[in-house]
């Protein structure tokens, strides 16, 4: 048992109508806290009878562009064009979101691994069970907007991770194609169930999507606006909003993979040093084909090492900071696959 | 006088022909350092007769870019392709540059700052003494290279910095124009703060530009720029023939000249309240005085209003934050003005 207990209380009800704004009080006693409450954002948007989906950004908390979206929709949501109900966390690890970082200072919790949590497990834990034991059951559907957060940078694309049901498979599917990204990145059904989106779709049932918005610890117009018409088309296609006839259709999206062979998609830094790259996101790489080369920060006498790709692809990620440690990764590759390969 | 006392040796013989590659020994007796020496790096080459260049990186250590353009440089050079002479300084503050920082570790020294330097000083000023009176005296042009660092990105441009020597500054025009970034930006004969360019080389009479190469997130394009502009100065100087085989471009590219307002703060964007910025507008984008620029949200309490911060002038964005977690009173966005280029000199 981890000595860091908390607990989690919550006045929001979830059976009324209308906007509420509000927050779960995690009860965490440690040195700074000892006297309060940790309070974790929450707002429920709900009108007549439709689907319940939940919405959740800052599950890593240095991705912004989940955050922002969310804090917008929050007050920007109609609760009158609702029909059924959406439940909007935009900081979910909100000890890391105000700390700015991936996992939580408190506990070294990262969100995305821990689901189910634990009911009286330490603060990130305790707001895993609270989403797994009281949100997830009420949910129909559950997306999940990541970014690259400070190390890397996604074209900003939809991760559709497998799952054993096929018939849930075909909902989440048609989920991923109506937020419409122009990539939507199809993940092998080996991961845990320790994640927000497998999480929900594993043990609840939920049509769950995740999504990976750009990145680099910054937010741009672009990514925001491709974030944000991506949701409310998913809230359409869920009959939670009313169709809008001014809607772009979604774009045609892109399906790709990754390949079976471990890190097999992973350009790995051979050595440390400053990442000089040879390539940027979208490109089409070949296998072997030099990505970048790393220069020793120190003497620059010695010759620059070249790092090369594994296997061809197709760049969806980049590493972000110049300097770079034996190990990192450097860019992520994928391979199209049909859409018929999917289910 | 700083109580962290520093000395630096240097075994480069700068009227040596050829290519040296060595390093200034930075004695400084602190707990780390008191059984060694602080390498920082230095490359000459030097052949045939021609001006001098100083080309510096890593005024500032988190500026990634101008320290990978000359380290490939430092790799690529034929030395026996120069007339003149090219000094090569890719980390210049290095202890900065090794801690990844805008300062010195050692000292808490921005080398932009402490121009000309003090012979026993603390790391960064004894540095900055050791350009100013050994390799300054030498120079004739010298291009100083910064960026955003790892926090904002600018579009890649030029610094022309004027001094009150107008002869002075139709040199540096001619750098400015010759290095062909997509923008040049020109400020105004203020006072000395201690800069490479204004407290150093305006001094000794040698023509200077800076460079702000983007900064943020590290791509080949800026690196390709950056490298090719380099080149064509060099070219402009008659340092390397016209004729070299590098990876520049043919033609120059023309630059847009522009300027800041008067006032101070005036085409800065100020962050009025802390909490997540949302732009709406990016880098190179045209703007209205009033106009909003992005919207902050609140950190803590989502039931806050948000604060929509505006540009306080017309203007291009030449510059801005990456990030999203912003605190009151950065300035998110720079704006500036074109300018003919006749009105530059």
């Amino acid at each position: 048992m981890d000595a860091r207990r908390s607990s989690i209380s919550c006045e929001v009800d979830f059976e009324k109508k209308g906007r509420q704004i509000s927050f779960l009080r995690l009860l965490y006693s440690d040195n700074k806290h000892a006297y309060g409450m940790v309070p974790v954002p929450i707002a429920v948007i709900a009108n007549g009878e439709g689907p319940t989906i939940l919405l959740t950004g800052g599950t890593n908390g240095d991705q912004y562009e989940g955050q922002l979206i969310l804090r917008r929709m929050i007050h920007e949501l109609d609760p009158k064009s609702v029909s059924g109900r959406i439940i909007m966390m935009p900081a979910l690890n909100y000890p890391a979101v105000l700390a700015g970082v991936r996992i939580s200072p408190l506990d070294d919790g990262n969100m995305n691994r821990v689901f189910p949590g634990e009911a009286s497990g330490s603060p990130t834990l305790a707001i895993a069970n609270f989403v797994d034991s009281n949100i997830f059951p009420l949910c129909d559907a559950v997306m999940d907007l990541h970014s690259g957060g400070s190390m890397c940078r996604y074209i900003p694309c939809v991760y559709l991770c497998r799952v054993n049901d096929p018939e849930l498979m075909a909902q989440k599917l048609a989920m991923a194609e109506a937020f419409g990204a122009s990539l939507t990145v199809v993940v092998g059904a080996t991961a845990t169930s320790a994640s927000v989106d497998l999480g929900a779709a594993n043990r609840h049932g939920a049509t769950s999507i995740s999504t990976e918005l750009g990145g680099a610890a910054g937010v741009s117009p672009h990514t925001l606006e491709i974030g944000t018409k991506g949701i409310y088309r998913v809230l359409r296609h869920l009959g939670i909003l009313q169709p809008d006839a001014a809607d772009n259709p979604p774009e045609k999206t892109r399906f790709v993979a990754f390949g079976d062979r471990p890190a097999g998609n992973q350009v790995y830094a051979p050595v440390s040093g400053l990442f000089e790259p040879y390539c940027v996101l979208g490109d089409t790489v070949e296998e072997g084909q030099v990505a970048g080369c790393l220069h020793p920060r120190d003497d620059p006498a010695r010759d620059p090492v070249e790092a090369c790709f594994p296997s061809s692809g197709f760049i969806v990620a980049t590493r972000v900071p110049a300097i770079v440690q034996r190990g990192d990764y450097l860019f992520t590759t994928a391979n199209d696959i049909s859409r018929d390969e999917i289910i | 006088m700083d109580a962290r006392r520093s000395t630096i040796s240097c075994d480069i013989d700068f009227d040596k022909k050829g290519r040296q590659i060595s390093f200034l020994r930075l004695m400084y007796p602190d707990h780390v350092h008191d059984a060694g020496i602080i390498p920082i790096p230095i490359a000459v080459f030097a052949n045939g007769e021609g001006p001098t260049i100083l080309l510096i990186a890593g005024t500032h250590g988190d500026e990634h870019e101008g320290q990978i353009i000359l380290r490939r440089l430092l790799q690529e050079l034929d030395p026996s392709t120069v007339s003149g002479r090219i000094i090569i300084m890719p980390a210049l503050n290095y202890p900065a540059v090794l801690a990844n920082q805008v300062i010195s570790p050692l000292d808490d020294g921005n080398m932009n700052r402490v121009f000309p330097g003090e012979a026993d000083g603390s790391p960064t000023s004894v540095i900055a003494h050791f350009v100013d009176s050994v390799i300054f005296p030498i120079c004739d042009a010298a291009i100083d290279i910064h960026s955003a660092g790892t926090r904002g990105r600018w579009i890649p441009c030029s610094y022309l910095c004027k001094s009150k020597d107008d002869d002075l500054n139709r040199r540096k025009l001619a750098m400015t124009d010759a290095f062909g970034a997509p923008l040049t930006v020109v400020v105004g004969a203020t006072g000395s703060s201690g800069s490479v360019d204004r407290a150093g080389a305006d001094r000794h009479g040698i023509a200077t530009i800076s460079l702000e190469l983007g900064g943020g997130e590290i791509d080949p394009e800026t690196l390709a720029l950056g490298g090719a502009g380099v080149y064509r100065v060099l070219r402009h100087l008659g340092i390397l023939p016209a004729d070299t085989a590098d990876s520049s471009n043919a033609d120059t590219p023309a630059t847009r000249y522009v300027a800041f307002g008067d006032k101070a703060g005036s085409n800065q964007v100020f962050i009025p309240i802390s909490g997540l910025f949302e732009p709406y507008c990016t880098l190179g984008d045209t703007v209205k005085k009033g106009q909003a620029a992005g919207c902050i949200h609140p950190m803590e309490d989502v039931t806050q209003a948000s604060v929509e911060p505006e540009f306080p002038s017309d203007g291009i964005i030449v510059r801005r934050l990456t990030y999203a977690f912003v605190n009151r009173g950065l300035y998110y966005f720079t704006t500036a003005n074109e300018i003919a280029r006749d009105g530059v000199v």
